[in-house]
Order: C-alpha cells, then sequence, then structure tokens
C-alpha cells in the first residue's frame, strides 16, 4: 500500500527530468499560494496544473489509488449534515453553501495530494537526498549540518522498501492468528508496532556496522544532476499558476 | 544515525498507509510510540535527524497534512522519549509535554490558521454549519434550547479560537503523552533486552595510509555467549592473497572473531600482542560483509552505493570497470530494492573494490542466497583473493570451503553431509485433497503501471499427510503461491479451496510460517508467543516438547535472544498447538548450519507422519529429499516438471481435482 506512494514509474518526458530540487521546492510554494488565496479559481488553476503536469508526464490512470471507504464515508455524512445545514445558495429549497464549502475543502486537498503523488511517482526517490544537500547550502554556514541531513534522506529513502515489506509481514503473521478474547484493536496494533519497532532497531544497528565498515557517513556522492531546460519550464509554470492564483480573486 | 533513519522510514509508512486507509489519527500514536523508543535510546539530535526526514518525504504525501503530522509524532515522541530516557514518572511526563509538546503543536495549529485565513473562516462555516444541521434536527424532536445554546457555545468558542484552540489541545496532549509513555515504554524494554544500548560502531581514524597487512593475532580467546566456554587460544596470521576460510556451526563466534579482525566490538574477546589496526572503512584498509544482503547497501541507487564512503569521489569510469568486475555491468541506475541478494553482496564487494581493500572480511555472506548467487560471491571472494587481498570468510557451511586456500575449523568438526535428512520413509499413505490450487494465476499491482505477474496457471493438490517440496529460483512465484495457498493474497485468478470449500481469507487451520521468523513473533516470551499464536494455553507445552524445546528451559526466553533455527521452531509450536492441519514453510532451511537442518528436517518428518499436510517453498537444492513425499519445481510462475514418478497421479477417480501443471 504505502509502495505505491513513492515509487517511479519510469519515464523520460519532461516532468520526468526536472530535478529533485525544483521538486522539492516547487510543491510548497505552489500549495501555500493556493492555500493562502483559496478562491475556486486559484484551487481550478492548481487542479488546471495538475491536470497538464499528469498528462506531461504521460501517467497511466492506474497508478491512482482508490479513495479509502472510511474517508468516502466521512464525506458522505458530513456532506449530509452540510446539507441540511444550508447556507446561501439556496437552490430548490436546499441550502447548498454548506455543501460548496464542504467540496471546495476536498478539491482543495485532494488537489495537493495529487501534486505530491505525481513528484513521487516522476522523481528517483534516490535523487531525494542529495537534493535536500543542495537546497539546504545556503545554510551550511549557520552550521546547519546539510550532508548529514542529507544522508538521513538517502538512509530513509533506502529503508523505505525494506519497512514497507516488513510492514506487510508483520500484518500478515498478525492476520492468520487467532484473536483471544478481550482483545482490543489497540492491543493488536500495540503487538504489530512492537514487532516493527524491535525490527527497524535491529536493522539499524546492521546498517550501523556497515556504515562503520564503510568508513562512517560522508559526503553523498553519486549522479549529480544540475538544472537544466526542464527546470526552467517548471519553474515558469509555477510562476504562471502562482500569479493566477493570486490575480484571479 | 542508521536507527533514526529506520525510524524514519517507519513513521513515514503509517502516514502514508494511515492516510490511505482514513486513519491518521489512530496511526499518530503509534508513530509517536516509534519514534519515542528511538528518544528514549539517543540524544534529540538524532530525532531532530528523523523528524526532517520522515517531514521531507512527507511533502510528497500531500503537504501541510503529512508534514505537520510527521512533525507531531517526532514533538510528542521525542519529548515523551526524553522523559523515559530521564526516568520520570507519569507527572514529570506530563510536566514535560506541557512545556514542549503542547506550546509546539499549539503554535503550529494557531500558526497555520492565522496565516491561511480563508481555510479558517471556511473550516469555521463548515463546523457552523454542521451544527445548524445538527441544531435543526434537535429543533425537530423539541430540543429548540439545547440547540440554542450550542450555536451561542460555538459562536463563543469560534471568536476566541486563538484561546480555544489551545485549550483544547491540554486535555489532547496529555492523554496521548501517557498512552506513548506506556507503550513506548513496552516497546522499549524488549529492544533494550534484545540488543543491548545504542551505539554506533566507530569506523577507524587512524592517521595516514592503514598497513593492515599481515593480519595478525596472538594468543586470542573468547567466549561466544555468557555461560559456554572459551574458545582458544588462536594464532593466525593471513598475508596478501591468502584466503582464509573459518568454518563452524552456528554460534561459535565466527562472527565475533571477523568483527574483532575488524576492530568492530570486542566484547568478550581477548588478545594477544601483536595486534596493528585493521584501517576498517578506509582506502587501502579493511572492509567487511556481513550476512543479511539488506544490510550491505545503504543507498537507494546503486550508483550511490557504490561509492559510498569513499573520498574523493571515484569518478564515473572507475565504477563502471568496477561494477563489471563483480558482474553488475549496466546497473548503475538500479534502484537498489530491487536487487537480489546475490546482487546486493557483490555491490558490497564492488565498494570494497573502489575503496581497494587490502583485507575483505566476509561473515557468513553466502548464508542467505540462493545456490546461484551463492556460487557467483563465493567465485568473486576466490577471484579477490587471487588478485592479492587478503579474503577471510567464515561459513557454517564445510561445502563452501573448497576453494579456499586454508580452513580453519572452529568447534565441533561436522561431518561432509551432503544430503541433511535422516531417511524417514515417505508416507505411503495417500490422503483426501485438503488444499487444492485451481489454475492459480496473480499478478501483483495489477492494473497498476508497476504491475508484476508472479503465477500462471498454476494447479496443485495438497493431499493429508504428505509433504511436498515446492522448489523455484528468485521469483519463481513460489512465496506468491505460499501467500496464496495460505489466503493472505486473493488470486486475481483461479481459485483455491481448502477442505472443499473456496478459500477467502486466511484460516486458523492453514499455518504459514515466512523465511523471517522474527517479525512473526509478537510477544517476548517463547511461552506467551506460542500461547497466542495457537490461541490455547493448554497445548503450549506438548507443542514446545514436540518441536525439540524443553518447555522448562525455553518456555521463559525471550524470543529476540533465540536462535534462527530455534526461533522457526517456536513459530512451528505455535502453528501446531492452533491444531493447523496445513502447513506452508517459506525457507525453513535458510541460514541454519547442518545440525539445525537435520533437526527441523526431521521435526517436520514427525509432523507429517501425525498427519499433517507440509508444503516446503525453497530454492535449496539439497533440502532432504529423502522426507519429501514429492517435488514440484515452479520457475516463471509456471509448474515445470519433472515430478517424482506417480506424485503427478493427483486425480484419483471420482474425485473432481485439477492436473497439476500448466493448464492451456
Amino acid at each position: 500500500m504505502s509502495a505505491r506512494v513513492i515509487r517511479l514509474v519510469p519515464g523520460t518526458t519532461i516532468v520526468h527530468r526536472v530535478t529533485a530540487t525544483t521538486k522539492l521546492l516547487w510543491l510548497p510554494v505552489v500549495g501555500s499560494t493556493v492555500a493562502f488565496t483559496f478562491t475556486w479559481p486559484a484551487i481550478a488553476v492548481g487542479w488546471a496544473a495538475v491536470v497538464v503536469i499528469f498528462l506531461a508526464a504521460r501517467l497511466p490512470l492506474g497508478v491512482i489509488p482508490r479513495p479509502p471507504r472510511v474517508l468516502v464515508g466521512m464525506f458522505a455524512v458530513s456532506a449530509v449534515l452540510a446539507t441540511i445545514g444550508g447556507d446561501e445558495p439556496v437552490v430548490f429549497g436546499l441550502g447548498l453553501g454548506g455543501l460548496y464549502d464542504l467540496i471546495r475543502l476536498v478539491a482543495f486537498s485532494t488537489m495537493t495530494l495529487t501534486l505530491g503523488a505525481i513528484v513521487g511517482w516522476t522523481t528517483d526517490p534516490a535523487d531525494l537526498g542529495p537534493a535536500v544537500s543542495r537546497i539546504l547550502r545556503p545554510l551550511r554556514p549557520l552550521g546547519v549540518p546539510t550532508d548529514r541531513l542529507g544522508v538521513a534522506v538517502i538512509l530513509t529513502v533506502r529503508s523505505i522498501p525494506l519497512v514497507a515489506d516488513e510492514l506487510r509481514l508483520a500484518l500478515a503473521g498478525w492476520r492468520t492468528r487467532p484473536r483471544p478474547a478481550g482483545h482490543s484493536r489497540i492491543d493488536d496494533v500495540a503487538e504489530v508496532a512492537t514487532a516493527l519497532v524491535v525490527s527497524s532497531h535491529r536493522r539499524a544497528a546492521e546498517m550501523a556496522t556497515t556504515m562503520a565498515a564503510r568508513g562512517g557517513l560522508t559526503t553523498v556522492a553519486g549522479r549529480d544532476r544540475r538544472p537544466g531546460a526542464p527546470d526552467i519550464v517548471a519553474a515558469g509554470l509555477g510562476v504562471v499558476v502562482v500569479a493566477l492564483a493570486v490575480l484571479l480573486r | 544515525m542508521a536507527d533514526a533513519a529506520t525510524t524514519a522510514a517507519l513513521v513515514f509508512a503509517m502516514i502514508a498507509t494511515g492516510r490511505l486507509l482514513g486513519a491518521g489519527t489512530f496511526f499518530q500514536l503509534f508513530e509517536a510510540v516509534a519514534v519515542s523508543v528511538l528518544a528514549a535510546r539517543r540524544r534529540t539530535r538524532v530525532v531532530a535527524y528523523s523528524g526532517f526526514s520522515t517531514a521531507v518525504l512527507g511533502i510528497l504525501l500531500g503537504g501541510f497534512g503529512p508534514v505537520t503530522q510527521a512533525v507531531m509524532a517526532h514533538v510528542l515522541g521525542g519529548t515523551t522519549g526524553a522523559a523515559l530516557r530521564r526516568r520520570r514518572g507519569v507527572a514529570g511526563t506530563i510536566g514535560m509535554n506541557l512545556a514542549v509538546t503542547w506550546p509546539a503543536m499549539s503554535l503550529i495549529s494557531v500558526g497555520l490558521l492565522a496565516v491561511f485565513t480563508e481555510i479558517r473562516s471556511l473550516w469555521f462555516d463548515l463546523a457552523r454549519n454542521m451544527w445548524n444541521g445538527v441544531a435543526s434536527i434537535l429543533g425537530r424532536i423539541g430540543l429548540e434550547g439545547a440547540a440554542a445554546a450550542g450555536t451561542d457555545l460555538l459562536e463563543t468558542l469560534i471568536g476566541l479560537w486563538y484561546v480555544f484552540i489551545p485549550l483544547a489541545q491540554i486535555p489532547v496532549v496529555i492523554v496521548y503523552a501517557l498512552l506513548v509513555r506506556r507503550l513506548g515504554g513496552q516497546v522499549l524494554r524488549r529492544v533494550d533486552r534484545s540488543l543491548g544500548p545504542a551505539g554506533d560502531p566507530a569506523p577507524s581514524h587512524g592517521v595516514g595510509a592503514p598497513n593492515p597487512l599481515p593480519v595478525r593475532i596472538h594468543q586470542a580467546r573468547w567466549r561466544p555467549a555468557d555461560g559456554v566456554p572459551w574458545m582458544g587460544p588462536l594464532d593466525l596470521e593471513i598475508t596478501a592473497g591468502e584466503h582464509l576460510s573459518v568454518v563452524g556451526p552456528n554460534g561459535v563466534g565466527k562472527t565475533s572473531l571477523l568483527h574483532a579482525l575488524a576492530r568492530l566490538g570486542t566484547a568478550g574477546f581477548e588478545f594477544g600482542d601483536g595486534t596493528r589496526d585493521p584501517g576498517l572503512g578506509r582506502v587501502g584498509g579493511t572492509a567487511l560483509i556481513g550476512q543479511n544482503p539488506a544490510a550491505q547497501v545503504l543507498a537507494p541507487r546503486v550508483s550511490q552505493d557504490v561509492v559510498w564512503g569513499i573520498l574523493p569521489p571515484p569518478g564515473n569510469d572507475e565504477i563502471t570497470r568496477v561494477l563489471s568486475e563483480v558482474g553488475l555491468e549496466g546497473m548503475e541506475d538500479r534502484d537498489t530494492s530491487t536487487l537480489s541478494g546475490g546482487e546486493l553482496q557483490r555491490l558490497a564487494v564492488a565498494n570494497s573494490l573502489l575503496r581497494r581493500a587490502t583485507v575483505l572480511l566476509a561473515d557468513e555472506a553466502t548464508a542467505m542466497l540462493d545456490p546461484e548467487g551463492r556460487a557467483q560471491v563465493s567465485d568473486l571472494l576466490h577471484d579477490l583473493s587471487d588478485r592479492g587481498t587478503a579474503v577471510v570468510q567464515s561459513t557454517h557451511r564445510p561445502e563452501d570451503t573448497a576453494r579456499g586456500s586454508t580452513i580453519l575449523t572452529l568447534g565441533p568438526t561436522p561431518a561432509a553431509v551432503r544430503d541433511p535428512v535422516p531417511t524417514v520413509p515417505p508416507s505411503q499413505a495417500r490422503g483426501e485433497p485438503v488444499l487444492v490450487a485451481h489454475d492459480v494465476s496473480h499478478t501483483h499491482d495489477a492494473g497498476s503501471p508497476w504491475a508484476r505477474p508472479a503465477l500462471h496457471g498454476v494447479s496443485l493438490v495438497l493431499r493429508e499427510g504428505e509433504m511436498v517440496l515446492v522448489k523455484g529460483s528468485n521469483g519463481s512465484g513460489k512465496t506468491t503461491l505460499a501467500w496464496i495457498l495460505a489466503g493472505l493474497i486473493r488470486p486475481t485468478g483461479g481459485r483455491v479451496t481448502f477442505a472443499g470449500s473456496e478459500l477467502d481469507g486466511p484460516r486458523a487451520q492453514i499455518g504459514i510460517a515466512f523465511q523471517h521468523p522474527r517479525l512473526q513473533m509478537m510477544r517476548p516470551t517463547v511461552r506467551a508467543e506460542v500461547a497466542a499464536s495457537s490461541g490455547d494455553e493448554d497445548q503450549v507445552d506438548d507443542a514446545l516438547d514436540l518441536m525439540g524445546l524443553d518447555p522448562a528451559r525455553f518456555g521463559d526466553r525471550l524470543v529476540d535472544t533465540l536462535s534462527g533455527g530455534e526461533q522457526r521452531r517456536v513459530v512451528l509450536a505455535g502453528l501446531v498447538a492452533r491444531g493447523c492441519r496445513v502447513l506452508l514453510l517459506d525457507e525453513p532451511l535458510a541460514g541454519l548450519d547442518i545440525e539445525g537442518r537435520q533437526l527441523l528436517a526431521r521435526l517436520l518428518a514427525v509432523l507429517r507422519n501425525r498427519g499433517l499436510t507440509i508444503a516446503v517453498v525453497t530454492h535449496d537444492p539439497e533440502w532432504g529429499l529423502g522426507a519429501a513425499d514429492r517435488t514440484i519445481e515452479l520457475a516463471g510462475g509456471r509448474i515445470v516438471g519433472p515430478h517424482r514418478p506417480g506424485a503427478s497421479d493427483n486425480s484419483a477417480p471420482g474425485t473432481p481435482t485439477p492436473t497439476e501443471g500448466v493448464h492451456p
């Protein structure tokens, strides 16, 4: 499940070629601007950007996970309450204002979710660590351990598929066990969580040995991709989205 | 640092799963629990690394929500963990959280709402709206008074939101802090007991070019565990180009010896004089490769990992050359999580080549590999010694030493046994079909761009009281098949029946034992684990006895301190005590020494003879053919021949079971 979120869909489109550095800066800037203005036009512009990027990245529709039933249910209940509560404008005797607000909120949060997901699908996660080091580089004179933070991200990205496997395994093992009477749901999750935490520290101890055997923590090398033409296009798109979101009130 | 990364990965996985399941709040508690264990074992700085990593990756999960969730899990977990580390009581924990977590939480929520005014008024409108909905219902059932009072209260709260929200967070912080303290404390005790205190082994900090050769130890003595006799004294001298194989069963201290040669923790080890700095991890010094392939590789991309820790960074040409020397040509851009065990170990060797290691210590580096990977890694190590590297390789398989130039045997000399199973006559009884796969196909992540077909039209009949071996190499689909037979995966094509009825989920009577038993054991002690796995405390002692684990000796042992073979037997005891009719075992012999293999194979034969149906999934060609009733071979997700003669005779007259094999 979690393996569907940060997982590269291989490709060579312009979206894939934008560096992780640009993407990591682009997302918060665009997201915050739309969140700040939060008008229908701003959200519409954001969604337009989502569609353009999704198409440009040539992603198949199959990448999109189905929304969880719990959330759909929560939305339905809220929608009913909001409609009963009513507000301007009134259409056919029903106050739809509350429902509009709710939809606006959902439209915004699914937009940021999709933008983040598209970046996850078009970015090699291995690039995230070096990108973080690069973004933080101006802070190095202030004593910020930029390289270590980059290494932390690299090690985390390396650990995610291993953790996802363990999560799958622990849940599977737990599903096959009988559930004793009087066992609450929180006890169940606590058992699985304990197994996962113990295992993550054991793996950390092995990784620490490997790190010592490789001279400890050092600079993150690897393919150093410099920003190029795709990044300029991405920056241009970002400026357009931000400008439209602010101007279209 | 490594534990910061694994904690960050775990928290990230929980945030992602929580969002996908729509249960974010529920998971938030356990995110903080995971962080609290890290914080209790480490300095705050390490917690900050974890929090930073999780927050950066949280951006990709959709912005404010996940990032705030990551930060809050680390503030709450970090503070509560610090309280655990300082052994604060309930009051102290609440106090520290009110001093740190509460202001942080209030600042974040009030700050965000103050900046994003539109979202704030929208939230409040929504709250008014929802309440109006409730109020109009209240009005209709004659509770106008309550409705009006509620409306007034809501308006007051909304008017003073910047006061109300922080106040409302006080009880939340207190409740969460206490829950995290309780759960985190339990987990922490288990982590501390099984792993000891946290600490990173330090890399070598020598000056100048290291000069580890010849590797020499004099009068070394060591103790693999407390309460066992000392090993040694041992004298060793290893020169350039020499290949030393250290052979011995599990538990004689092979790892201790190699780690001592690397000066990587020498607890329980005594040296005489004449030792020199191995220069672990330095260019021209000593390299060390361990048993678990996944832990030997630190970076998500091959080209990043191969240069890890080498300064100045080697050029692309050099990387290309080294990768082709270890047989990984053209794999620079591969994601390391998609490499096989053998490829991971060869990547680790490539790193040692780039740092021009003069000594290579390979600690059971082939133990977890399939036969192909084992042969490739062994050959590679041998080539290295031919080219002048001093190679010290430890192994529990005497057959792996055939090409080693020198053999050092530790512990009792094992007999050279190829087939580890004593002859147990195959059961003659051909019982009723129990678990039947009908034309099963499966594709992982079907419908997504990551769709991977794993099985194609596999039909299989498991009968009562037989032991079946399902053989196949990496990627043959054998593990997927085991999961499907256990009801853990619903196949995308075909169906599975158990005792005649459709299998639509896990059943108590179908037990599965995974290759890695640790994650399957969720209770701290052997007895508690078997009792929880079986759901029946009365069966525990009998089941332990049956699995060769003396209940008096093993009952109260911590599962984390058992050897791999003992852990597998504990898992099996749990399944037997549960009354499973079918046992599905994934690589039950991986990493076991000869004695451990023989024991487990014998125990399985006993279970089979008691009428259980056993399917063993393995890549191991040496797996006791003597004990299995028949063998099925999987390749590329299909059953291929040949079967043991007579074994394919599955469709007894009158039974509607399919013939094994590939359906057209």
